[in-house]
């Protein structure tokens, strides 16, 4: 599994970047920053998740190893949490790098609650990682796999993206924590709702 | 900026023709398939 | 359309609710666009029904999965077509009524839009991954499991929006009244009626397919 991590690394940071690239060209005589900076963040994330995620099962399918995961005497519950822990990791590492690449390239100076920041990021990359894994499971039985699985993803991200970066465009701006709180508590009850969700539909995704 | 009545001409034909032109394709669609499960029956009589 | 109660019951009670919102409900006072404001007894109506047929939908996939029974695929689809057209309608409306009574709206800042938006969505996905699908056993079983997850999905869109957007689209007087509140009622179970008598026509649709199918 670490194998495929670090096979799909490359590829996702280079649409993470892609989308730094695009955001900071497009926008670059805009007034307003912060905004601009946390929806570059979130989209760099929402495209990586959805590209990663569409390769790593695809790959599995066609080689067949998912059906001796399957096989294993494991509680198919803990292939689900392995994959989006995989998942996860790999998000984040997008997700620093991203951030990182935005801040040099663009010059503007860091600010704002960077451990508030640091959370939001890490549970909206939980997030995507547990409905993107869970879906690509469903996409990659289907045909037109590649395609699907973002036309299956949108729907389901755009709570957690309103969350996230307007969360984001909170706490890079010092925002008292009352103003940013609800952002965070729906990350969390999204989290927790779909992981517990896939986790119970995982046997059903997967079929006999 | 549309008066008031043509606003409401408007969503008004977006409902009902909405709703109506649904019902004339599920009409379609169901004579269709009768007639399709008709012919298969009369298929599957003669040897 | 065959000659079934409930698709003449449907069009006569369709029938008795436009003539009843055109006609005889109230002009709405401080409205600044009282006849459009008519449209609410569609909108109203056509989003509950988006939601309903939503909530259907996500129950017929539940059924399917939990008794591992495939007739309620029937359910889960004809739904899903059915809440599509009453959700569309519901957008399409909504906006054209806020538009006209608000100042300065913006959709994008509306939770309750983003809330149908998600649902329409939804529905699009579904029926995009249904006809993706080959095998009708693998098809139901799958489409199920996106049912449900997607169902999750709308209430966290609507928390979202409340956390996150903060519209003002307010009008003078913000209340409706009383005697509007009775059509709106009426005409939300006119089109209650109306969603059972296409899904009667959709689910026998469903049904013959699957017979041809197999």
């Amino acid at each position: 599994m670490e194998l495929r991590a670090r096979e799909t690394l490359v590829p996702v940071l280079l649409v993470g970047l892609l989308v730094v690239a695009v955001g900071l060209l497009a926008f670059h005589d805009v007034e307003q920053r912060v905004p601009i900076a946390a929806g570059v963040l979130w989209l760099a994330l929402a495209f990586a998740a959805a590209v990663g995620m569409a390769r790593a099962f695809g790959a599995e399918k066609d080689r067949g190893t998912l059906d001796v995961l399957l096989g294993l005497p494991v509680d198919r519950g803990h292939v689900y949490f392995g994959k989006v822990a995989a998942a996860f990791l790999l998000l984040l590492v997008v997700a620093l790098v991203t951030a990182v690449t935005y801040v040099v390239v663009s010059g503007e100076g860091v600010s704002g609650n960077l451990l508030a920041l640091a959370a939001l990021l890490a549970l909206g990359s939980l997030g995507l990682a547990a409905t993107s894994v869970m879906l690509s499971l469903l996409a990659t039985q289907a045909r037109a796999r590649d395609a699907l699985l973002p036309v299956l993803l949108l729907p389901l991200l755009i709570p957690l993206l309103l969350a996230g970066t307007h969360g984001t465009e909170d706490v890079l701006s010092n925002a008292p924590f009352a103003q940013w709180r609800g952002e965070l508590f729906l990350l969390i009850g999204y989290d927790v709702a779909f992981l517990a969700a896939s986790w119970m539909l995982f046997d059903a995704a997967v079929g006999e | 900026m549309a008066t008031d009545l043509q606003t409401f001409a408007l969503a008004f034909c977006v409902v009902w023709l909405g709703l109506g032109g649904y019902l004339l394709w599920l009409h379609g669609r169901m004579r269709r398939l009768e007639r399709i499960v008709q012919a298969e029956s009369l298929r599957r009589l003669r040897p | 359309m065959r000659g079934t109660w409930i698709a003449t019951l449907a069009i006569a009670l369709v029938l008795v609710d436009i003539l009843l919102s055109l006609l005889v409900a109230p002009e709405a006072a401080n409205f600044r666009a009282p006849l459009t404001q008519r449209i609410f007894y569609y909108h109203v109506p056509s989003a509950w029904v988006a939601y309903l047929a939503f909530g259907v939908t996500a129950l017929a996939s539940g059924l399917l999965l939990w008794r591992r029974d495939h007739r309620w695929d029937a359910w889960a689809l004809a739904s899903a077509e059915v809440g599509t057209v009453f959700s569309v309608i519901a957008l399409l409306t909504g906006l054209v009524w806020s538009r006209q009574e608000f100042i300065g709206y913006s959709p994008f800042r509306d939770a309750k839009v983003v809330s149908l938006v998600v649902v329409i969505l939804s529905y699009f996905a579904y029926l995009t991954l249904r006809a993706n699908l080959e095998d009708g056993d693998q098809r139901a079983r799958i489409s199920a499991v996106y049912g449900l997850l997607a169902f999750l999905g709308v209430p966290l869109s609507y928390l979202a929006s409340r956390a996150s957007l903060h519209p003002d689209f307010t009008r003078p007087d913000e209340s409706l009244e009383a005697a509007l509140g009775w059509f709106l009622l009426a005409s939300t179970l006119v089109f209650t009626v109306l969603y059972a008598a296409l899904m009667h026509a959709r689910l026998r649709i469903a049904r013959l397919e699957a017979a041809l199918e197999s």
